[in-house]
């Protein structure tokens, strides 16, 4: 219990005027809303990734198609942009949790700057797929989880915008420094669960027999 | 100070003020009401059902329709009633029992009722215009891909699914944040109301076990709108991927519907045995157990799927096991009940239903679980049985229990007890005789989702029975609805506290003011009214001239820092018509994912971005710390 709080007025009464108006990580409850909500994506993403598991067992028209040059070192390019964007997501919440605007906002830019290259970059791969959603069984898991991550980025990116947007045309309150964290948390799973994706969809088919 | 706190918690006048309304208590009764007009439409569709299985080759309902009804019956008691009801109930309960003025996210709960009133009208207007779903409620494929269901029959099916999932996850988050957070100074994690407990370890089973029916549903409406081929076999799809996926959601569904009912029960028991439920560590760990396994068991429903012996071996024993957690759970409560000076009042009375009937479909339950008699009466009237009596028995009886237990507190006004007690004895007789002669037509082999049997089968005078019994069935939920009307309007005015009761709800006026608690209680123990006497010790210092409330730790439930909950909005209701907008139209054309995003980010930006007077960014606060 915080000092404040043990200043009772009555009969252990709690006086709870002394308390911050707000607060950083697990002990904000927006903070937990965004944390549930990455819980909830992230079982839809796992649920899809042992699909293509499932999947994967039936088909034997999939060992023909492997993804290589361009599609593959695209593929990589965006896994490289995606790491990278956590640096400056971090730097920035480090600035919003010392309060310090212009250096929150400066790297926030960063950051959604990244994410808007990657999913430019996923564009151009798009034309490159040597397949579509109703080639096969392989062809629809594959765009699914492609979808439901392009999905994610999106909201990610515009999330940061919107987010970029207050922050720069004000009024900036406390607490949005603290929503900078929290939205902070989905960026770092759209660059996690990119993961194991990009491992199961673009590097497992290549050590399957030829 | 009232006045203010009044002033800052009003909702507002008007049909505006109607449609921006975000209280807890408001949402919740919605929800409740709302779920119990589909648990009526539901009702009439069972009735039916039995109306022309009531006799041998009988006429009423064709082959077309009874696929319809069968289809619609099931989807309707699942996805709105069963779980929308107890997303009401803890919407309504939760943040009275843990002593907050709303949830976490007001507006997010109100998002959560319009998504899934939008679904249940998607149901029913595709049932209207005979484009209602027809392939069961959990939907087979093949039978409901492509190539054997044309049309927009279960497009409408999987599209109801999308919406009701996002509601019940919406309420899920909610409802976990705020017992998380906000619960009174002093309630902590072992001062929890075992009814909260129920709420929270149901929002978190919702929470990774929804998206599973979210992804298989979105598969299907794929194969069948843009020629995806998840469960096309010819092109490399698997028919029992579906099959995973929706047990993997659904069986722990039936979880989160009768956890709440449990819930509920460890909040009737007291106020009517006048003591403290026993065991409250082997309930909420019973409680908590139940929700990890309920996801280990998900196969003992594809026992004739053909799957490798060692998983059905595997599974019969998961599903053996999951009795034991609730058998510790009955065996506590019959603890309470033994020689407590009982007060034979309504909701008792069906806590009591619920022990006999639940009884019975724990066993058939344990029964099925074994593989051999499973594959003996697979899809027969036995499955039928078993199912109403877990999902009736475990869940109703309770909800009803409840309904009986908490209507003071949501209007002001008692139930009629006399008409309560009638209506328990017709219910229970019924029930029973509706459902107990199903389990000997299964055995005697009648399959269900048939239209009609021949009448050589021997089966009609059993059936001419059950469908007597559903006339009494219904005529025992008719009076219950016919009391909560009369008595809304000319019930006997009920005090803050009628029962007696130990939790926290009872120490607001009945029903509550907008703010719920004038000063927020400070607790010290798990039966507050009892051991405790409200007026003692209270939180001092919150604003009443904002929405301002205190958050405590997560364990120790310490007050930690203040925030300031969201007012009325109209957004919540926008976003909802999007969001509605949107998967429909994606029903006929991929057009409608652009779409969404298209009108979602206006309404997004419009629901986020701050009105209003802003707290100035660098001026310090009276007392304000560093955090």
């Amino acid at each position: 219990m915080t000092a404040a709080a043990e200043s009772r007025t009555g009969p252990r009464s709690i006086d709870v005027s002394g308390l911050p108006s707000h607060a950083f990580g697990h002990r904000a409850p927006l903070w937990w809303g965004l944390l549930l909500m990455v819980a909830i994506e992230a079982t839809t993403m796992a649920l899809l990734l042992v699909s293509y598991l499932y999947l994967r067992g039936n088909e034997e028209a999939w060992r023909t198609v492997r993804l290589g040059w361009p599609v593959l070192d695209l593929a990589l390019v965006q896994m490289g942009l995606l790491a990278a964007s956590v640096l400056p997501t971090v730097w920035a919440v480090q600035a919003a949790r010392a309060g310090r605007l212009l250096a929150t906002r400066r790297r926030l830019l960063i950051a959604t700057v990244m994410g808007a290259l990657m999913l430019a970059v996923r564009c151009l791969e798009i034309r490159w797929l040597p397949f579509r959603w109703d080639s096969d069984a392989r062809g629809s898991v594959f765009w699914m989880v492609f979808g439901l991550h392009t999905a994610h980025v999106l909201t990610g990116v515009l999330e940061n915008a919107m987010l970029l947007a207050l922050l720069y045309r004000g009024p900036v309150e406390k607490k949005h420094f603290g929503d900078v964290e929290a939205t902070a948390l989905l960026w770092y799973f759209c660059v996690l669960e990119w993961v194991p994706a990009l491992a199961l969809l673009y590097f497992d088919p290549l050590l399957w027999p030829s | 100070m009232n006045d203010t706190l009044m002033a800052t918690w009003s909702p507002g006048r008007g049909i505006g003020a109607w449609l921006r309304e975000v209280r807890h208590t408001e949402i919740g009764k919605r929800f409740v009401v709302t779920a119990f007009l589909f648990f009526a439409a539901g009702g009439i569709e069972a009735a039916l059902m039995r109306l022309q299985l009531a006799r041998p080759d009988h006429g009423l309902v064709g082959p077309d329709l009874y696929n319809r009804l069968f289809t619609t019956h099931g989807s309707t008691m699942m996805f709105l009633f069963a779980v929308p009801v107890m997303q009401g109930v803890g919407t309504f309960i939760v943040p009275l029992m843990i002593g907050a003025r709303n949830l976490a996210f007001p507006r997010l709960s109100a998002y959560s009722y319009y998504t899934y009133v939008i679904g249940g009208l998607l149901l029913y207007c595709g049932f209207s215009l005979k484009a209602g779903p027809d392939a069961g409620w959990f939907a087979y494929t093949p039978l409901s891909g492509p190539g054997f269901s044309p049309g927009k029959r279960m497009d409408v099916w999987a599209q109801m699914i999308t919406f009701t999932e996002l509601s019940a996850l919406a309420t899920a988050v909610n409802l976990v944040v705020t017992i998380f957070k906000l619960r009174a100074p002093g309630m902590s994690i072992t001062r929890i109301p075992l009814t909260v407990w129920a709420f929270l370890v149901v929002a978190f089973m919702i929470i990774f076990a929804m998206p599973s029916v979210v992804v298989a549903s979105s598969c299907l409406a794929l194969d069948r709108l843009v020629g995806t081929h998840f469960f096309n076999h010819a092109e490399g799809g698997d028919h029992l991927l579906w099959q995973h996926m929706f047990w993997f959601f659904a069986h722990p569904e039936v979880y989160i519907i009768f956890l709440p009912g449990l819930g509920m029960i460890s909040a009737i028991l007291p106020a009517f045995t006048r003591r403290r439920v026993v065991g409250y560590d082997i309930i909420v760990l019973a409680t908590v157990t139940t929700g990890f396994v309920a996801f280990g068991v998900w196969v003992h429903h594809m026992f004739a799927a053909g799957l490798p012996q060692l998983g059905d071996s595997y599974f019969t024993a998961s599903s053996l096991i999951i009795t034991i957690p609730t058998g510790l759970q009955i065996f506590c409560w019959l603890a309470t009940l033994w020689r407590a000076p009982l007060r034979f009042a309504t909701p008792l009375l069906f806590v009591l239903g619920f022990f006999i009937t639940f009884l019975v479909g724990g066993l058939t339950g344990v029964m099925l679980a074994a593989v051999p008699l499973d594959l003996q009466v697979h899809d027969t009237m036995f499955v039928v049985a078993h199912l109403h009596y877990v999902l009736i028995g475990g869940a109703v009886f309770p909800l009803i229990g409840a309904v009986y237990y908490w209507f003071p507190k949501a209007t002001g006004r008692m139930l009629n007890e006399r008409a309560g007690k009638i209506s328990f004895w017709l219910t229970l007789v019924g029930f029973n005789a509706t459902f107990f002669p199903l389990h000997l037509l299964g055995l005697h082999g009648m399959p269900r989702r048939v239209y009609t049997y021949l009448p050589g089968s021997g089966w009609h005078h059993l059936n001419l029975f059950s469908t007597v019994a559903t006339g009494v069935l219904a005529l025992g939920i008719l009076l219950t609805f016919i009391n909560v009307i009369a008595s809304h309007a000319r019930g006997r005015k009920a005090d803050a506290n009628p029962w007696q009761a130990d939790s926290l709800e009872w120490a607001v006026p009945s029903p509550p003011p907008p703010y719920n608690f004038a000063e927020i209680p400070v607790v010290g123990s798990r039966a507050p009214l009892w051991d405790d006497p409200a007026s003692q010790a209270v939180v001092t210092g919150l604003a009443t001239d904002q929405r301002e409330v205190v958050v405590t730790t997560l364990l120790d439930a310490a007050p930690d820092h203040r925030t300031i909950l969201a007012g009325p909005s109209i957004w919540p209701l926008l976003a909802a018509a999007v969001t509605g907008v949107a998967f429909i139209v994606a029903m006929f054309t991929p057009w409608g994912l652009p779409l969404a995003v298209a009108l979602g980010i206006p309404v997004m930006v419009g629901w986020f971005w701050p009105k209003g007077k802003p707290a100035p960014l660098h001026a310090q606060q009276p007392g304000t710390k560093a955090a």
